[in-house]
């Protein structure tokens, strides 16, 4: 790709790749709304530990204290302010679930693709890997490899998160390889010589774009709840910040949910994950819009 | 530079052949082509569908790999080229698709479809080059002003105007040949001639040769009134040659049949009722072809022979040949016109 | 008492039509406004006729078709006019009476229709289930009745009743559907492109057979097609249309001699053809308009050779001789030039 010199090019770049997308998003106003929530979160993970203290000393005579000036969410079991935990545990949470999704794109979508683009035995093997990924249920093989495995950081919780979760992506992109394989444009393109490298980055890869955007939303929404189920289940190493172990803890171990003050105490780290999700469910509507020309309203 | 630029030899077509419900025998599209296009020219090549001359137009692209035979580009074959050669051949065929919709990325902007070959094929220096050239091509192509366009995506775009990008797609790389696979049967009626002149003009001025695929045989005699048309049925080359003379004087009994039901735009000849001369109206099932002759199971001359062997292509008169047994003892044959009364 | 849409000098037609359409509005309201895909269009057609309805993609003519049974498709609505069917007006049939109506006194045969057969049905069952839908009669009554419409449509009753769609060509299927649409004995049959995606032999075939329908059973239809070619063959009388609206109506033979619009001039002119003179083929320039956008006055003047100021200003009128009629400011030029 060669580099815009002209003023002209630099204009159409920005209008194209920044301004564009974002007066589609801005249109339909459920999108915007995710994009904001998206957005939020983002800072959350990024900046919010540097911006707001968290004290993680434990004040047992302040506990399970209700929304007040001091702490806007209350306290926890031991008289930790909620939203600081909210907001410190939201950078490692979010922070696996993106890897988590990284990975399972990664696989799944190159699995698709050599797939689709080979066919013969390399298809039939790869299938037979791909449905037996998908016969056996993730979640109890991903508490196998949780326990056998040590996790310790983010990056290792991130891949066995998508071990076992890329099989519904493998065989979609597997499809829409398959018909657009035979379309006329890629006909077209090897005709012209743009060669195989060219066919398969320039020409498939953004048609199926749209379908891999939002499939890397929706696998970000299932690595978070899959974490937290993991943490749940007291698999991950323990962590009073992880939004999963508030819940546990505020569940099961602490009596909270006897106690009707400590209410935002048990909502907190639910509402935080239902929040997220919502962002991301209108936020992939509109990102059809912005992927797929076809779709804007012009 | 003597010899004919593109050349079938012996090009045998067959699909299938050993899927789990599918006949052993699979199906052959295309049945011992021989013939040989020269630079400049213009040949239609006519038939119905399920003819196989879709598939020859790939052949003839590059995109399908014939059974047997070869098929020759400045006479060399396509499928045993060394590099030098083979980049030649990429850039020398070009195809232009009977669905515009589908032969453009839809992702794309009619620009980025424009420059991907340029930049590829090392025939733009830069970013900027590339627009350039990219207007260039679309105001050859009479889409005027190129700036209304280049920024644009497919679907915005009329159908008519699709295709004329197409066509400049294909003219970026400077062919020699370009094959166009129906290219206006979906385009509006009005602005089917006007398309049809402007790829006349790019054979007039450019000197590009020109395969045009069609079941139309009307546009057809339209646009290679100065060149040749062959005819197909059923993976077979039955006739060949000069069109005026071809479309004149018919001597292959299906190319009569064709020619009687292809409707006229004109009343009075139109409701002069002619008895196709076809003994059965349904094509056979191609994979299942009749033996020897594959017209004979329909054919109102048919003998004994025909039904044995396959008869060759043989040149009846300058330039003209036919793939018929009895084709001197077929009475001869023209389309009929009427003079209008004039107004 | 509907207004009389041509002057009846001609004796011969004293019969009333059997459909009569007057000033027909339809619009689609989409996101970018509201299209009008028919815009005051008017036509008569008489028992007996083949009207043929000729324009292209985008003019309409489907909207119209569709818009006689009421199956506008949405987001599309009839917003104006009548339709009167042997006197009745259709716009003001209740539920009960449509469903008589459809199929029964008109059937429609819908573009590409060979592929809306029920895959997975026996044709036999396809056209017990058609029936059955209207009317209360006998299976043996039916296939009986099927029977002989197969035969009329040149098919082996025997091979194609018990054959499911895929086991039957293109034009067969064609052919089983005509037959299907007259097992109730409609007096009008409608046929929305009926020749497209068929070869040609077929193509001939199949007027042939539609020649002869129309003759035995004394069927009036309505053709439409982009297709002028064809038009020739069978139409009795053709109808113009561009953009939404009729331009030009008229006998076979002055629409195809003696054309007087510079549209339906052009169509015939650019239609390349197997014989007559290759050099007189001459294109129409431009493109068929945006009907969100429709140009201001006359809707062809920016692909029009005779356009002047006054066809940029003003709408031209419907002018009526006989049975012939044409929109256009110029008509007595063209007809004195050409």
């Amino acid at each position: 790709m060669s580099v815009m010199t002209t003023t002209a090019g630099i204009q159409r770049f920005w209008r194209r790749s920044i301004l564009e997308p974002l007066t589609i998003i801005w249109r339909n106003k459920r999108a915007f709304a995710g994009f904001l929530i998206l957005l939020f979160f983002f800072l959350m993970a990024t900046v919010g530990p540097e911006v707001i203290p968290l004290d993680m000393k434990s004040r047992y005579a302040e506990r399970f204290q209700p929304p007040s000036r001091a702490h806007v969410l209350g306290t926890d079991y031991a008289g930790r302010d909620v939203w600081a935990l909210i907001v410190h545990g939201s950078r490692d949470v979010l922070f696996v679930a993106f890897l988590a999704a990284l990975f399972t794109i990664a696989i799944g979508v190159t699995v698709g693709m050599l797939a689709g683009l080979r066919g013969g035995m390399t298809d039939t093997l790869l299938m037979i890997l791909t449905n037996a990924i998908l016969t056996v249920p993730s979640f109890p093989v991903m508490l196998i490899i949780g326990s056998v495995l040590e996790v310790r950081n983010a990056i290792t919780f991130g891949a066995v998160l998508s071990i076992w979760a890329w099989g519904g992506l493998a065989r979609a992109t597997r499809s829409q390889v398959l018909s657009l394989k035979e379309r006329e444009f890629i006909e077209a393109a090897r005709v012209l010589g743009l060669g195989t490298f060219h066919i398969i980055f320039k020409e498939l890869l953004p048609n199926i774009m749209p379908y891999v955007t939002i499939s890397f939303l929706t696998t970000m929404r299932g690595a978070i709840t899959a974490s937290v189920g993991l943490m749940l289940l007291g698999l991950m190493p323990f962590s009073a910040k992880n939004w999963g172990m508030m819940m546990n803890m505020a569940m099961m171990q602490s009596g909270a949910i006897y106690l009707p003050y400590a209410l935002s105490y048990v909502l907190a780290p639910m509402g935080a994950i239902v929040l997220l999700q919502l962002g991301a469910v209108f936020f992939a509507s509109g990102l059809d819009e912005v992927l797929d020309p076809r779709l804007r309203a012009t | 530079m003597g010899g004919p630029l593109v050349e079938l030899k012996d090009v045998c077509v067959t699909f299938g052949g050993d899927g789990l419900f599918r006949k052993r025998r699979g199906v052959e599209a295309v049945v011992n082509v021989n013939w040989q296009l020269a630079e400049g020219e213009i040949l239609a090549l006519v038939g119905e569908s399920g003819c196989g001359k879709t598939t020859l137009g790939r052949v003839v692209t590059g995109l399908q790999k014939p059974t047997s035979g070869q098929m020759l580009y400045r006479g060399r074959d396509i499928w045993a080229m060394d590099r030098s050669d083979w980049r030649e051949y990429r850039l020398g065929v070009q195809i232009v698709h009977q669905d515009s919709f589908a032969a453009l990325n839809p992702v794309c902007t009619i620009l980025h479809s424009l420059s991907a070959p340029l930049h590829r094929h090392g025939l733009a220096r830069s970013g900027a080059d590339a627009r350039q050239k990219a207007a260039e091509l679309l105001t050859t192509m009479g889409l005027m002003p190129p700036e209304m366009f280049l920024d644009k995506y497919p679907h915005q775009l009329s159908g008519g105007q699709r295709q004329r990008v197409v066509l400049a797609r294909a003219l970026a790389v400077h062919p020699r040949v370009i094959v166009a696979d129906e290219p206006v049967s979906m385009v509006d009626v009005s602005l089917r001639l006007a398309l049809l002149n402007l790829m006349a003009s790019l054979n007039e001025q450019f000197g590009i040769t020109f395969i045009y695929i069609t079941h139309d045989l009307a546009t057809a005699r339209y646009f290679a009134q100065k060149g040749r048309i062959a005819v197909m049925y059923l993976g077979q080359l039955v006739e060949l040659g000069p069109l005026g003379k071809v479309l004149e004087h018919p001597r292959h009994p299906y190319l009569q049949a064709l020619l009687t039901a292809v409707p006229v735009p004109d009343p009075d000849v139109a409701r002069q009722h002619q008895e196709l001369p076809l003994r059965s109206l349904d094509l056979p099932d191609p994979s299942n072809a009749p033996p020897g002759c594959r017209f004979h199971t329909r054919c109102p001359y048919w003998e004994e022979v025909c039904a044995r062997e396959i008869p060759p292509l043989e040149l009846i008169e300058e330039g003209h040949y036919v793939a018929c047994h009895l084709v001197r003892s077929i009475p001869s044959w023209h389309l009929l016109s009427v003079k209008r009364p004039s107004p | 008492m509907k207004p009389e849409l041509t002057s009846t000098s001609d004796s011969k037609q004293d019969k009333q039509p059997l459909l009569s359409v007057r000033d027909l509005v339809v619009e689609y309201s989409i996101r970018q406004g509201t299209l009008r895909a028919v815009d005051r269009a008017s036509l008569d057609v008489h028992p007996g006729e083949v009207m043929a309805v000729v324009g292209e993609s985008g003019c309409g003519k489907s909207t119209l078709a569709y818009s006689i049974i009421r199956q506008v498709p949405y987001p599309g609505e009839i917003k104006g006019g009548d339709i009167y069917f042997d006197g009745r007006e259709v716009l003001d049939l209740d539920r009960k009476a449509l469903r008589q109506f459809r199929w029964k006194e008109i059937a429609i045969i819908f573009q590409a229709a060979q592929n809306t057969l029920n895959p997975v049905m026996r044709i036999a069952d396809q056209m017990i289930d058609t029936v059955l839908d209207h009317e209360k009669q006998s299976k043996e009554q039916i296939i009986q009745k099927a029977g002989i419409l197969l035969e009329r449509v040149r098919l082996d009753p025997n091979r194609v009743l018990h054959s499911y769609p895929f086991e039957l060509s293109g034009g067969m299927r064609q052919r089983v559907i005509i037959a299907l649409s007259l097992l109730l004995n409609p007096r009008m049959l409608i046929l929305d492109e009926p020749t497209t995606a068929l070869d040609v032999v077929t193509q001939v075939y199949i007027l042939d057979i539609l020649a002869d329908i129309r003759h035995d059973l004394g069927l009036t239809m309505m053709l439409l097609t982009h297709d002028i070619a064809i038009v020739a063959r069978v139409a009795d009388r053709v109808a113009v249309m561009y953009a939404g609206q009729i331009v030009e109506e008229g006998a076979i033979n002055d629409i195809f001699y003696r054309p007087r619009h510079p549209y339906t001039y052009g169509l015939i002119h650019s239609a390349p053809s197997l014989v007559g003179d290759l050099m007189k083929k001459k294109p129409i320039e431009g493109a068929p308009p945006n009907l969100l956008n429709v140009p201001t006055g006359c809707r062809f003047h920016p692909r029009c050779a005779y356009a002047t100021s006054v066809c940029q200003e003003k709408e031209p009128v419907m002018e009526a001789t006989g049975r012939w009629r044409v929109a256009c400011h110029h008509w007595r030029e063209i007809e004195r030039g050409e």
